[in-house]
């Protein structure tokens, strides 16, 4: 239907019977049901498309209630992706919803799978999804419609390859890590204290040991000890916060409270040389706020059958103590009292859990202990403690999530999908949706702006042609950190392959066990000792990944000195990058950060709970350079642009 | 004001961290009335039910069988007979159950008691004629409840706010409020219309405005809404109007009319883009946060602009 003098332009195309005959038939792929995947199948069916699939591993938690609106309470803990094509069906029929509750990086779903479809439209909450499913659609040559939204801001943008520019074209800003020295010792914002509690205490004592092992061992390293003081200090730690036979969970608590309140900051105030320029913490002592906390020291240990009825999932410290606010930030003596009975529930009635938990936002009681513990070492170093409302928003990463905007955006999700299933993709827009109202002067405003898509950039190490340059200590830094830190994390390769000129090294699921084996003989070497003379300054460095058809080529400097405070993660990653690390806006100070240094990836997320919720993404691109306006434009689409327009030509989105 | 209940903390976390409690508080405490049981009229209600309020009412007289085929707030084998506005009710109650929605028939004929607009803090009419709107909106005014008028048609969306006198703060969480009190004046959907259109900026005015004019004319004319059929006496019209108004003839867009003529209800982006807008206006009323738009907002497919303008002040 394109090119014909008779053929309807846009967008009188939307009446034409041939393209609602496409729309029926075009086979679309909408990865995530979240925020914006309810609304996007919503605004899909009722557009006349009949054949969606939908690819979500996530289930419904309560605080999706408030926009996920095809979802009901008795819905809650059910498959997101299942439950929203039911829902569907139920206002029409007549569109066939697929449903997977899967995570979209499985292997199953490769690139001939993702060439079964006409179109891809994202509708994901985290960076690493979003940027495998790019090099799919990439590879795949499968047009790929991205949106993202943040409170009152949204964004949907059109990827096509070699037309317009792919998802990783412009840099995107990655979670903010922390110096892990400021995280164990010299904390002077509650977040410090925050990523402490959850990535550190919580960890130890209920979560997996071997996770927080990487983070003190790079810590006592950091304090000037030998690598064997380091692990056998580390080996000690662990084993001190191990529960004791016959120990009772309250004497537990009571233990731990006053190893990591009173003891460690003892200890820590002993390292005179951190206290030259700073105040030194103070530590608390549980016999003189125990007066006050002795609602839950009368607990002496809780049993299952005590309160069998109570659901795990709704077992809550705060409500057994009576603390009812959680928009008031807690007395010490309150925090104290959460502390204890927090850890002595969790043991008690989660016995099952512990050893293997995973810190989880809306996991109520997780919640509460990291709140607890958190705001007990502010107390500590003197630093405000917060209400258990914003420690549960900061400590989850949780980013501000409305039904408006989301419903806005799945509209022009759907728009652009019109414009490429008719053939008009020169009529396709990047389009930014604005916060607020401010009509001044001139009386007129755009809330809603389109702007011309971008051609790609050439210097995209993902659909161009460029090297990166990574600067890092090939002697202390090993294979395993390389792959987790900077392939994985940085540049989001699911399963790397590593060449260069003598050695590979592959991951993936058609290698067998020995092959896995002898590979894993790498992982712990530093990269200077790596076969065939290792990764040292000036290594040219291969990675690829084969599912995404990715192939990137790094250029390795070796650089030893690193300043932690600049760059916690002692390393830089350099070239037109597809990442910038650098300032991540305030909503994505992650404190998932953290966690790529303590060794726990990221990867058993994948798609997240909170679909409509790209921190990274609706904020950086508003301010990042400015997109063509309509005026910067071609002649053709100058043409087009005289046929279709509206007037109120001339506003810079800005 | 009653504090949040620990049920209402748990749904609407997410969005406490936008607005915070004290304008949730607001919106709980709010008695809000839409008229119409459109696709557009459904996307409103969804959202602002999914915000939370005191009360949601949802009046229309059509049955299931007469509503609009996109209004996804009525299940396929909804019973033909039953009343439209009852089963979205139901449908919406079901949606949140911490907001109180109730299913209302319209009384017959264009006549809005002011008896019925008075007991609203805010009132929204969906997809009516053009003419109701100005009989609502005078109703609301003699009363003084907020009032907004949505359309969607095929391809083009607007809608129209009148707040009359409306006070109200900065938007921000309640730690990062501000208190300074802003009051904002709105003129009548009548008035609006009159705006001259010497007054209109020849390129820069939406060109959906003066289209409005001319189907308000012609609708007044024929004493019915208008279709695809009346384009051409539209067009006369049209060039009638700039004539007589003394005005640019760039302010009028032929394929907009068409546009605008050819659809008796908006497609399904469209009216999910201009419900997204028009929930967030109503949040805003209800709660007196956040500034609100004065007073007309577009959106068309045709350039994919969201185009805010203020006409008649």
């Amino acid at each position: 239907m394109n090119g014909e003098a008779a053929s309807p332009g846009w967008p009188q195309v939307v009446r034409a019977k041939l393209l609602q005959q496409r729309m029926k038939e075009a086979k679309i792929l909408a990865v995530g049901a979240g925020g914006i995947g309810c609304e996007l199948l919503k605004t899909l069916a009722l557009s006349g498309f009949e054949n969606v699939q939908v690819v979500d591993m996530d289930t419904i938690e309560t605080s999706n209630l408030n926009r996920q609106f095809l979802f009901r309470k008795r819905h809650v803990g059910q498959s997101k992706a299942k439950v929203a094509a039911e829902a569907v069906q139920r206002f029409r029929p007549s569109c066939k919803i697929n449903a997977m509750q899967a995570n979209i990086k499985e292997p199953q779903y490769n690139v001939g799978w993702f060439k079964g479809f006409d179109l891809v439209l994202n509708g994901l909450d985290n960076l690493d999804a979003r940027r495998h499913v790019n090099r799919l659609c990439l590879a795949a040559e499968v047009p790929l419609v991205e949106s993202g939204t943040a409170a009152y801001l949204g964004q949907v943008t059109v990827h096509i390859k070699g037309t317009y520019e792919c998802f990783e074209c412009q840099p995107k800003a990655t979670p903010k890590t922390y110096p892990v020295c400021t995280i164990r010792n010299t904390p002077d914002k509650p977040i410090h204290c925050i990523v402490w509690a959850k990535d550190l205490l919580f960890q130890r004592l209920f979560g997996r040991a071997d996770v927080v092992s990487d983070l003190d061992e790079a810590a006592e390293k950091a304090e000037g000890e030998t690598e064997g003081d380091a692990a056998a200090a580390a080996e000690q730690e662990a084993s001190f916060f191990v529960r004791q036979t016959g120990e009772s969970s309250f004497a537990y608590a009571d233990r731990v409270f006053h190893r990591v309140f009173c003891f460690d900051i003892e200890r820590v105030i002993s390292m005179k040389d951190l206290w030259k320029t700073r105040k030194p913490p103070v530590p608390l002592r549980l016999d003189e706020l125990r007066h006050a906390a002795a609602g839950a020291a009368s607990t002496n240990g809780i049993h299952k059958s005590s309160s069998s009825q109570q659901a795990t999932a709704d077992l809550s410290a705060c409500r057994l103590l009576g603390i009812r606010d959680s928009h008031a930030a807690w007395s010490t003596a309150q925090s104290a009292q959460v502390f204890l009975m927090a850890t002595q529930l969790f043991l008690d009635l989660r016995s099952d859990e512990v050893g293997a938990a995973v810190f989880d936002k809306d996991d109520a009681l997780a919640v509460e202990f990291v709140a607890a513990a958190s705001n007990l070492r502010s107390t500590c170093y003197s630093i405000s403690p917060l209400s258990l409302f914003d420690i549960k928003g900061m400590a989850g990463n949780i980013v501000h999530a409305i039904a408006t905007t989301n419903a806005i955006v799945s509209g022009l999700i759907v728009a652009e999908a019109i414009k490429l299933l008719a053939g008009m993709p020169e009529n396709c827009r990047a389009t930014h949706l604005r916060s607020s109202v401010h009509t001044g002067r001139s009386g007129r405003e755009r809330i809603i702006g389109p702007s011309m898509l971008e051609p790609p950039n050439p210097n995209c190490p993902v659909c161009g042609t460029a090297q990166l340059s990574l600067e890092i200590d090939t002697h202390k830094t090993t294979f395993k950190e390389l792959l987790d830190r900077v392939v994985r994390r940085k540049l989001a390769v699911a399963q790397p392959t590593i060449q260069y000129d003598g050695f590979m090294y592959e991951e993936g699921p058609d290698l067998d066990e020995d092959e896995v084996a002898d590979y894993a003989k790498f992982l712990g070497r530093p990269l200077h000792t790596l076969p065939a003379g290792g990764i040292k300054d000036s290594s040219v460095v291969e990675v690829s990944d084969q599912a995404q058809k990715l192939e990137l080529s790094i250029i390795v400097t070796h650089q030893e000195e690193w300043d932690e405070e600049k760059d916690p993660e002692a390393f830089s990653l350099g070239g037109k990058l597809p990442v910038a690390s650098a300032d991540a806006p305030a909503e994505d100070s992650s404190v998932a950060g953290l966690s790529s240094l303590t060794g726990a990836n990221d990867d058993d997320e994948g798609i997240e709970e909170v679909f409509e919720e790209p921190a990274f993404e609706a904020r950086p691109n508003l301010t990042s350079k400015r997109k063509r306006s309509d005026e910067e434009q071609s002649p053709i689409e100058k043409r087009l642009k005289a046929a279709n327009n509206l007037g109120e030509d001339c506003e810079v989105i800005d | 004001m009653v504090e949040l209940t620990e049920a209402e903390a748990a749904v609407y976390d997410r969005q406490l961290r936008v607005w915070g409690v004290e304008t949730q508080k607001r919106l709980n405490a709010a008695k809000v009335l839409i008229i119409g049981c459109s696709g557009l009229a459904a996307e409103t209600a969804k959202n602002i039910v999914l915000a939370g309020l005191g009360s949601l009412s949802i009046m229309d007289s059509r049955s299931c069988k007469d509503a609009c085929s996109n209004n996804f707030l009525i299940p396929h084998d909804a019973d033909p007979a039953h009343s439209s506005a009852t089963r979205c009710a139901a449908t919406l109650q079901e949606m949140n159950p911490l907001v109180h929605v109730v299913g209302l028939q319209q009384p017959e004929g264009n006549h809005f008691p002011e008896a019925t607009l008075g007991q609203f803090n805010v009132v929204i009419l969906v997809d009516a004629s053009l003419d109701q709107v100005q009989q609502a909106d005078e109703a609301c005014r003699r009363c003084n409840t907020a009032f907004y008028a949505a359309f969607a048609r095929g391809t083009c969306s607007f809608m129209f706010a009148d707040l009359c006198n409306h006070v109200w703060t900065p938007q921000g969480d309640d730690k990062t409020q501000s208190l300074t009190q802003h009051s904002s004046s709105y003129v009548s959907f009548h008035h609006a219309l009159q705006h001259p259109w010497k007054k209109l900026h020849a390129r820069k005015s939406h060109k959906l405005f003066p289209i409005l004019r001319v189907c308000f004319e012609l609708e007044q004319r024929h004493k019915r809404c208008l279709r695809a059929a009346d384009a051409a006496e539209a067009k006369q019209l049209a060039h009638e109007l700039i004539a007589r108004e003394g005005a640019s003839g760039e302010l009028f867009s032929e394929p907009l009319l068409d546009e605008f003529l050819c659809g008796n209800q908006g497609l399904a982006a469209v009216n999910a883009v201009l419900g997204g807008v028009l929930a967030n206006e109503i949040l805003k009323a209800v709660s007196h946060r956040g500034e609100p738009l004065n007073n007309f907002m577009y959106f068309c497919l045709l350039d994919g602009a969201g185009v805010v303008e203020h006409i008649g002040g």
